[in-house]
């Protein structure tokens, strides 16, 4: 009879852990939906809402907090009022803080920290003296640690286009980077259906416009 | 009795048991599933709503987001006893217990704001600072380094900003009716005893320290902090920067100078050193432009340093500087008592500057700064009187004359030690304590003769606590105790800002303070129970701030007390004031691509010091002065190019004479200089040589030519007067800065990207 309980309980356990993990994987579901059609200042502000109640009700995954921080980062990249940025930087970074600490050595959350740099040196140019080689640095730390990041090597592209060439940018790297970040996004697997997979229309209509 | 479970009786039991627990776990979804709807407004402290709040259950999924009005709605589906957490950026988080049964439940929050350094009030709003650390300052690093008229020399780009005074003559800081030596330099929290390069009388120097060694400064033009003491006007507090990114080398060519530097950097990103060395020699400039006075000795320039940083855990950093320099030059001009005679000076500096600092959290909010810096500096000044034949004049001279014939050889030593400990409060809010303790030995040798030589030993201590009642109200209280062994004498310094944030972007600030600083060590020798001078400075600052727009208008008003007098006596009868108004705009968005600033400065002071008669506007200050600077880059040239136009209107200059019939000074003559041009120009290339990042840089002062006069000097006799002329109307530059490793272009612009 004691064996019985003993099996029940860890039955129970087992199927309380299903059942959680079931509504994980629906909320996450829901969310990144919600994350994919986003547009505005308010979507992006809704959804980051969405994924840090996740992350604040999970604890340990490293993925909701992701989602949350890439939320406000687009969010930053959306404001008109450009002294509002830092403020959303700010707390996309405290989320990322976090995420970095459940998951050490994270190519995408070292890409996303990079991304949140270039969101603040959108601010004011002259941040780009010391953001943009800080910004450089972690692309770098990202790929060597996953080469074929679609997503890095799109902010790396993004860079390399963007700067001037008397800085060492140049168009044609930018486009030569963002053609091989195209191409490996038909290679690169997601480890999980929550980590990120963004980016790869955005990057194809980027590549379309870049060559007009 | 024993159970004995064969495969089939477990098996079965399991799916019993799954029936079971299927069975209570529709049951518990059905019960559960009492969907009770939440709904509320979150609105701020003054009920206005707060858009984008996050409304959820404590560690549950469950939750929305606020509208544009602050309503929110959401059904839940846990039970019981919950919490509702509504959160939003820049409030403090509020948590509300509810209890779910199904019935509807309105839950309406009232966010408070959280203390955030972004939002709140600003309490040192009356100094400038530039950094690339805070989010918002008025300048950046880099502005010091391109500012047309300042040649990367860190006091010449602060002339540009208001309260300073366009003193062409001296290397100085002259700030808001303040002499020279009202204005005190600090590295990493010591004081730096020599800022400048040896200079030759009525010829500015240049500062010792390049601006690439800081990545912080803050210049402070009035009512700075207690932490800092022995500076009547003003303090220019500079941090130097920590670990670099990379390993790099450079090297800096021209036809004035040569330099290189090596920066490592350790693989594990813990620790670095670094060395560079230069030399410098306007021998072939002053061949090529022809300079007023006969430079026998061309200023030359050497000098060497180096530094090693270390990170000695994850909060603490360790950082020595350590850095030799000197410079000679040697000159020639007509004598003015004599026109056969020539006035012959020459000078010779050396100067060892190090400092250590050393910063850690030592708990939880507890930090630890402390400092420790030695420097020694020997002057060695000649002049003498020569005749056509540059040959030394022989024969007894008239006493006035024969004044002119002297050695000086001058000897400072300054140790100090320094160690401020900081404790944060709640929100923003923290106190700060410390002490300090310096020891000086300044010797003076006259014609190898007479040597005079005054030892100090000083100490002070200092407290300050930054208040902040509210994001919006904050208040900055502290004090300062000094005693000099030297004077035998305490002083006692309070120091008071109040802060008040007007609306999002608006503030208004008000500061106090009492500053002393012991009088010049010329006249100490003479008497040395002077009391220390005393300024009192009361300062209104209002300040509108974006990121990309600054708007600041100051007025001041400033109390001199105890001056150094001689009247003939030598006391601390000396007084005076100053008072004025400031504007300062800069503005980085309404031009498309163009950075500008334009600074406005009105000062009205009189003193009554040195041998003055009675209260008279000192030969420094100017009434009116203004400063336009402008910077643009130009993507497809590669090329920023910056301008800026300086202008003061002109200075009082005097002829104090003792009459010693009436055994009084008096002032025998005197008038006002023409007022003061200067626009200069400097543009920067980028470009690549070899594998080396180059910046190739040009820039001239004085692009117009206008006709520049500092002063006058006059005869001993008061017939002859003789304007005080800068050696060459324009200085024109040009150089190369190539690095390797890091890409240092970045340095040199900052319109990038």
């Amino acid at each position: 009879m004691k064996k019985m309980f003993f099996t029940a309980a860890v039955i129970l356990l087992a199927q309380c852990l299903v059942a959680q993990s079931e509504r994980y994987t629906a909320f996450m579901t829901q969310h990144l939906k919600q994350l994919d059609t986003a547009r505005s200042v308010v979507d992006y502000q809704n959804v980051a809402n969405s994924f840090e109640r996740v992350a604040n009700a999970e604890k340990s995954e490293w993925q909701p907090f992701y989602h949350a921080a890439y939320a406000l980062c687009m969010k930053s990249f959306e404001l008109k009022d450009k002294d509002a940025v830092d403020a959303v930087v700010d707390k996309g970074d405290a989320l990322l803080a976090v995420a970095e600490s459940l998951s050490p050595n994270n190519a995408e959350i070292i890409t996303l920290k990079a991304m949140m740099l270039t969101s603040r040196m959108s601010v004011d140019m002259s941040r780009g003296m010391t953001m943009g080689p800080k910004s450089a640095m972690m692309l770098g730390q990202a790929l060597q640690l996953q080469p074929n990041n679609p997503r890095a090597l799109m902010q790396m592209a993004q860079n390399k286009y963007y700067t001037p060439e008397a800085f060492g940018g140049s168009q044609k790297g930018g486009i030569a980077l963002l053609e091989k970040c195209i191409a490996s996004y038909e290679t690169f697997k997601p480890a999980s259906a929550f980590d990120p997979n963004w980016g790869k229309e955005y990057a194809v209509s980027l590549l379309q416009s870049w060559k007009k | 009795m024993v159970y004995k479970i064969n495969y089939f009786t477990f098996v079965l039991s399991i799916e019993i048991m799954k029936g079971v627990l299927m069975f209570l776990g529709v049951m518990m979804a059905v019960l559960g599933a009492a969907q009770t709807p939440i709904t509320g407004r979150v609105l701020d402290k003054k009920s206005r709503p707060i858009v984008g709040a996050s409304i959820g259950i404590k560690d549950g999924y469950d939750g929305t987001t606020s509208d544009s009005l602050g309503r929110f709605k959401f059904i839940c589906y846990d039970k019981d006893s919950q919490t509702v957490v509504i959160s939003a950026m820049g409030y403090k988080s509020l948590e509300q217990k509810i209890f779910l049964s199904g019935n509807p439940i309105e839950v309406n929050g009232m966010l408070k704001e959280e203390p955030n350094e972004l939002a709140a009030v600003i309490i040192t709003a009356g100094s400038f600072e530039a950094s690339d650390e805070k989010k918002t300052t008025v300048l950046k690093p880099l502005d010091i380094v391109t500012t047309a008229s300042a040649n990367a020399d860190v006091a010449a780009a602060l002339r540009t900003l208001p309260g300073t005074q366009q003193v062409g003559e001296s290397a100085e800081l002259f700030v808001r009716g303040g002499a020279g030596y009202e204005t005190r330099q600090f590295i990493d929290g010591t004081t730096v005893a020599n800022p400048f390069f040896g200079q030759a009388p009525d010829i500015a120097s240049r500062g010792r320290f390049s601006p690439f060694l800081f990545k912080g400064t803050v210049f402070s033009t009035g009512g700075y902090s207690a932490l800092y003491g022995q500076a009547l006007s003003s303090a220019l507090i500079l941090e130097s920067i920590d670990l670099p990114e990379q390993t790099t080398a450079s090297a800096n060519v021209s036809g004035l100078f040569v330099g290189g530097q090596y920066q490592h950097l350790a693989k594990d990103k813990k620790s670095s050193w670094g060395a560079s060395g230069g030399y410098t020699n306007l021998g072939v400039y002053f061949k090529l432009i022809k300079q007023r006075p006969d430079f026998f000795d061309a200023p030359k320039v050497y000098n060497a340093d180096v530094n090693f940083r270390k990170k000695t855990s994850k909060t603490g950093m360790l950082k020595f500087y350590g850095a030799y320099a000197g410079n000679k030059l040697g000159l020639r001009n007509p004598d003015i008592d004599d026109a056969s005679l020539k006035n012959s000076f020459s000078l010779n500096n050396h100067n060892l500057y190090t400092n250590m600092s050393y910063k850690e959290r030592l708990a939880n909010r507890l930090k630890l700064n402390a400092g420790f810096s030695v420097s020694l500096n020997k002057d060695d000044l000649f002049q003498q009187l020569q005749n056509q034949d540059n040959k030394p004049v022989t024969g007894t001279l008239p006493q006035e004359l024969a004044a002119k014939n002297f050695g000086v050889k001058n000897t400072n030593l300054l140790a100090q030690m320094r160690a401020v400990l900081e404790y944060k409060l709640r929100g923003l809010s923290a106190v700060r304590g410390g002490a300090e303790y310096w020891y000086s030995s300044d010797e003076v040798r006259f014609n190898n003769r007479f040597t005079n030589t005054l030892n100090d030993n000083f100490a002070s201590v200092f407290a300050e606590a930054d208040l902040y009642v509210t994001n919006d109200l904050a208040a900055k209280l502290g004090a300062r105790a000094e005693h000099s062994s030297l004077l035998s004498q305490w002083n006692m310094a309070p120091r008071m800002s109040l802060a008040y944030k007007l609306n999002k972007r608006s503030q208004i600030s008000a500061d106090y303070g009492i500053f002393y600083q012991k009088p010049l060590n010329q006249y100490l020798i003479f008497k040395r129970d002077l009391p220390y001078m005393q300024a009192n400075h009361y300062i209104l600052t209002f300040q509108k701030m974006t990121v990309l727009n600054t708007f600041r208008a100051q007025v001041f008003n400033k109390d001199y007390r105890q001056l150094t007098r001689f009247g003939p006596d030598t006391t601390g009868g000396g007084r005076g004031y100053a008072r004025g108004v400031e504007f300062f705009w800069r503005d980085k968005k309404s031009l498309k691509d163009f950075d500008y600033w334009i600074t406005y400065s009105f000062l009205d002071t009189k003193r009554q010091y040195l041998n003055f008669p009675y209260e008279m506007t000192p030969n420094f200050a100017a009434k009116h002065t203004a400063n336009v600077v402008i910077k643009r880059y130009f993507t497809k040239l590669k090329t920023q190019l910056n301008l800026n136009y300086q202008f003061a209107t002109g200075r009082p200059y005097y002829n104090i004479r003792y009459n010693s019939s009436q055994s009084k000074w008096m002032v025998e003559d005197e008038g006002r200089t023409i007022s003061f041009n200067n626009l200069s120009f400097s543009a920067n290339y980028l470009t690549t040589v070899g594998k080396a990042f180059t910046v190739f840089v040009f820039s001239i002062t004085n692009v117009l030519n206008t006709k520049q006069v500092f002063g006058y000097n006059y005869s001993f006799d008061g017939q002859v007067k003789q304007p005080i002329l800068p050696p060459a109307r324009q200085f024109v530059f040009v150089g190369a800065f190539l690095s390797w490793g890091q890409d240092r272009r970045q340095d040199a612009i900052n319109n990038n990207l």
